[in-house]
């Protein structure tokens, strides 16, 4: 569970640190991000009621996103939590899930001001 | 030092944004010894879902008969997630069939025919989604699932 979240959580970082001209100090600046500001990172859209498409899979995202690090802290520090095969298989899928939506949008603007916001940066 | 006694009951405090604030507790230290008094005061904001739990509850049926041939029932809970938001874990038992066979396929049907019915913003909670089969809950025997 913790492996399927953390890759989810490396790629957003890996695109968002590869934006930073100065190679050699990505690995510092991607190692600014927190668990809690990601999750609570603000989605702001321009018509709530009539998303874009990317608006829409950036959506859909974030919110696969949330589930993967509730399941990751639960797995990790409750150790009364039961885990059945289902609910890891769809742990796992939802995972891959992240990665083809993500590859998808990545290159829209949405998506990499939705990073910003992930990172802590205010909407401007 | 260090032992606390409740000296108030839940207390209501009044409306903010949707949600009713109670005043849960305000704690004051029991010592013999001359200390400080410190008061300590914990707000807890409760999400609208609290006071809808007949609509969510009927929702919730009327979900469960839609997809009765792959979903055996759904349970919730409302509860705090790991960061400490609002949330809704929804815990769906399927059929062996569907969780052998297509259980991404009736996950996503599940969470959206709820996200249909239920408008998890305007709740104020996020949804959480999990599944077992049938058979699984058998081996587990979770009351919370049952």
């Amino acid at each position: 569970m913790s492996t399927a979240y953390y890759a989810a959580f490396h790629l957003l970082i890996a695109d968002f640190v590869a934006n930073w001209a100065i190679t050699d100090q990505r690995a510092r600046l991607g190692r600014m991000f927190e668990h809690r500001r990601m999750s609570g990172a603000s989605f702001n859209v321009r018509d709530k009621r009539n998303l874009t498409p990317a608006e829409s899979e950036l959506q859909k995202l974030i919110i696969k996103f949330t589930k993967l690090q509730n399941d990751r802290y639960e797995a990790d520090y409750d150790v009364g939590r039961k885990w059945s095969r289902s609910d890891v298989e769809n742990t796992l899928a939802l995972a891959t899930e992240v990665f083809h939506t993500w590859r998808g949008i990545r290159k829209e603007k949405v998506a990499q001001h939705h990073l910003m916001s992930m990172f802590g940066a205010r909407q401007s | 030092m260090g032992q606390f006694r409740e000296i108030s009951n839940m207390t209501a405090s009044g409306k903010s944004s949707g949600a009713q604030t109670w005043l849960t507790s305000v704690r004051q230290p029991c010592c013999l010894e001359r200390c400080a008094i410190i008061m300590v005061e914990r707000r807890m904001i409760l999400p609208a879902a609290t006071r809808q739990q007949a609509k969510i509850e009927t929702e919730v049926r009327a979900v469960e008969t839609a997809l009765r041939r792959d979903v055996v029932r759904i349970r919730y809970e409302i509860g705090e997630d790991w960061s400490g938001q609002w949330a809704i874990f929804f815990r769906v038992v399927l059929s062996d069939d569907a969780a052998k066979h297509r259980l991404r396929e009736t996950a996503r049907k599940v969470e959206s025919r709820l996200a249909e019915r239920l408008d998890f913003q305007e709740l104020g909670v996020f949804a959480y989604h999990n599944f077992r089969s049938e058979s699984e809950q058998s081996a587990l025997r979770e009351e919370a699932w049952g």
